[in-house]
């Protein structure tokens, strides 16, 4: 048997069910794009062409020709053409979905802080937003971060701490929120960049250009702020598309300074792995916060009872009357989600509701924190109903603080509440 | 020839309408790469099937510069090296360690995708080692050259030849050694 012949002539037997299958994407995909009416005249007249014998050969000759040219002009089989940069930075604007792994090191004082190292997995979603998992090297969850289009909203869980943090989002705008590869697009596109060449990473040919900008991810709503980054960005020279980036950072945000006793850290990252036009499961953004985790706040947080009124108040005219189920906030951006949607589903009113709503849960969160007997009955309590408990909380041994469900406020004895509870 | 540069020349131009034709021209060549280097059907079904969904969504954004059925090749490859990456970190097992499978002669797989006749073949191949296979079957069959798969494997052009003269080696040992059972 002659060993080269076999391999060269090798051919298995395929799947006829998996190659229809196959093709009936294609198909689809095709019947998808079909906007392009030209495509379809240009076929069927291919195939009239193709049947007379006189033109076909003509058909042959200009197309040997048309092929060259198209060959020459645009670049194509043998041209040393490299990356074009600015067209990397439409491919990255354009993409549809994404993700990518990230390997992160933390250093401070030269050392690194193993503690600090973790494994990154991003996921992007130009219709739900970003998700990012960090977990260190034993495979323990140390940040998670959501930045959510529709709600408006960033919230960042330490799983460490069981809290969470929340941001409100200027305007549900996806242009506005760029964030690692996003940032790019403007120095990429306007020549701020200095080329590396090409090499070979993991067998790939790539070519590369350093981005060393000090507003580079000032207008981000990435939860931490850096000092100053550089970073480079290994593009592959077949498909234009970014294969790996390394990222040379310094933060002096007290998010990572705590953990170094104030000082600035040096942050470096490696991004690799990318998976380009996946698709992405609206699960992969749904927030999943345990419900003993407690919100982060800023010192200046009001915990009022007067603003946390003021913000049932306005959720309950958001939504006809009704409380919100929860004064998790975690809970109220779900629900904000599903029960307030306008015609694009674009979620301002939400994103409304959500901003009036954090007084009240921050307020919530106060009382359970200093163990006063707080409960809130929201899932069954309407604005409508009348003398029912919307809200209740010990301020002494036998009083009791109520807001009902009109959020009409008095103070009760623990017997008079017994009643009130007693008929709901 | 002809025909692969226009379906290239018409690809790098957009059009949407030549997929099918790229489909059921190179669909063939590719399931038998990733089967070679895999041997396991399913896996290569989603290899081959993954690359394709990638050459669909990419077509109109993506530029190819050298030919069709050399870059497709190229693409199979690197899914498989990622899905074996991806194996390994829960095996614990490096791409260079990653051992041949044992071959069994009652193996119904060999038979129903290569044909009895080749069956013989396919075995002693799967005897390989993995960087062994590749090699030879980029080069020979997808057609190669060895300075393509050198900058690929990011290796010398004497070590990609030595992989492949080990290669065939091997497999005319282990015919031999077949033929005189």
């Amino acid at each position: 048997m002659n060993i080269k012949r076999w391999i060269k002539n090798a051919k298995i037997k395929t799947n006829p069910h998996v190659n229809q299958v196959v093709l009936n994407n294609l198909l689809n995909t095709l019947d998808k794009s079909k906007s392009e009416h030209s495509a379809d005249v240009q076929l069927s007249v291919w195939r009239i062409i193709m049947s007379s014998k006189i033109t076909k050969f003509a058909v042959a000759a200009i197309i040997i020709i048309a092929v060259y040219v198209g060959i020459n002009q645009f670049g194509g089989l043998f041209s040393d053409a490299g990356v074009v940069w600015a067209e990397v930075a439409d491919k990255i604007d354009l993409m549809p979905a994404f993700t990518h792994r990230s390997k992160r090191i933390i250093i401070c004082d030269g050392k690194e802080i193993p503690s600090l190292t973790s494994d990154v997995v991003t996921y992007y979603s130009p219709e739900y937003g970003i998700r990012e998992d960090a977990r260190n090297q034993s495979g323990r969850l140390i940040h998670q971060v959501y930045i959510l289009w529709r709600e408006g909203l960033s919230v960042t869980i330490q799983p460490a701490l069981r809290q969470y943090k929340t941001v409100e989002l200027a305007a549900p705008d996806v242009e506005q929120f760029r964030i690692t590869l996003k940032q790019l697009i403007q120095p990429l596109r306007s020549g701020q960049y200095t080329e590396l060449g090409s090499k070979i990473i993991d067998g790939v040919e790539v070519e590369g250009v350093e981005i060393s900008d000090p507003c580079l991810f000032a207008g981000s709503i990435y939860p931490i702020k850096f000092d100053s980054v550089v970073i480079r960005l290994w593009v592959d020279v077949r498909t234009s598309l970014p294969f790996r980036a390394d990222a040379d950072s310094v933060t002096s945000d007290k998010y990572i300074t705590v953990f170094t006793g104030g000082k600035p850290a040096e942050v470096k990252a490696v991004m690799d792995e990318f998976q380009w036009d996946v698709q992405l499961d609206q699960g992969i953004f749904e927030l999943n916060v345990p419900d003993d985790f407690t919100l982060m706040t800023d010192e200046t947080d009001s915990r009022d009872e007067g603003k946390a009124v003021l913000g049932l108040q306005n959720f309950a005219q958001l939504t006809g009357g009704k409380y919100p189920g929860s004064l998790n906030l975690i809970a109220v951006i779900k629900e904000s989600h599903e029960r307030i949607k306008n015609a694009d589903g674009i979620n301002i009113a939400g994103c409304k509701a959500i901003k009036a709503l954090r007084p009240a849960c921050l307020f919530y969160g106060e009382l359970v924190k200093q163990n006063k007997d707080v409960v809130y009955n929201g899932s069954a309590v309407t604005a409508e109903d009348t003398d029912a408990v919307l809200m209740r909380w010990k301020i002494a041994d036998n009083e009791y603080r109520v807001i009902f469900s009109d959020l009409a406020a008095e103070n009760v004895s623990a017997e008079r509440l017994a009643e009130l509870e007693k008929r709901q | 020839m002809f025909e692969e540069k226009l379906l290239l020349w018409k690809y790098n131009q957009g059009r949407k309408d030549i997929l099918w034709r790229i489909y059921e021209k190179y669909k063939d060549g590719m399931m038998t790469l990733a089967f070679t280097l895999l041997y396991d059907k399913n896996s290569a079904e989603d290899v081959v099937h993954d690359v394709f969904m990638t050459i669909i969504g990419s077509c109109g954004r993506l530029q190819i510069k050298e030919d069709l059925k050399g870059y497709l090749a190229v693409c199979v490859v690197n899914r498989v090296r990622n899905r074996n990456k991806a194996d390994k970190r829960h095996q614990s097992a490096s791409l260079e360690q990653v051992v041949p499978m044992s071959a069994d002669s009652n193996r119904p797989d060999f038979s129903a995708m290569f044909g009895e006749q080749s069956q013989r073949l396919a075995e002693a191949l799967s005897q390989l080692p993995y960087q062994q296979r590749e090699v030879l079957f980029l080069h020979l069959y997808s057609g190669l050259k060895f300075k393509t798969i050198a900058g690929l494997e990011e290796q010398s052009v004497n070590t990609i030849m030595g992989r492949y003269r080990y290669g065939l080696d091997k497999l005319r040992l282990l015919l031999s050694d077949e033929a005189k059972k």
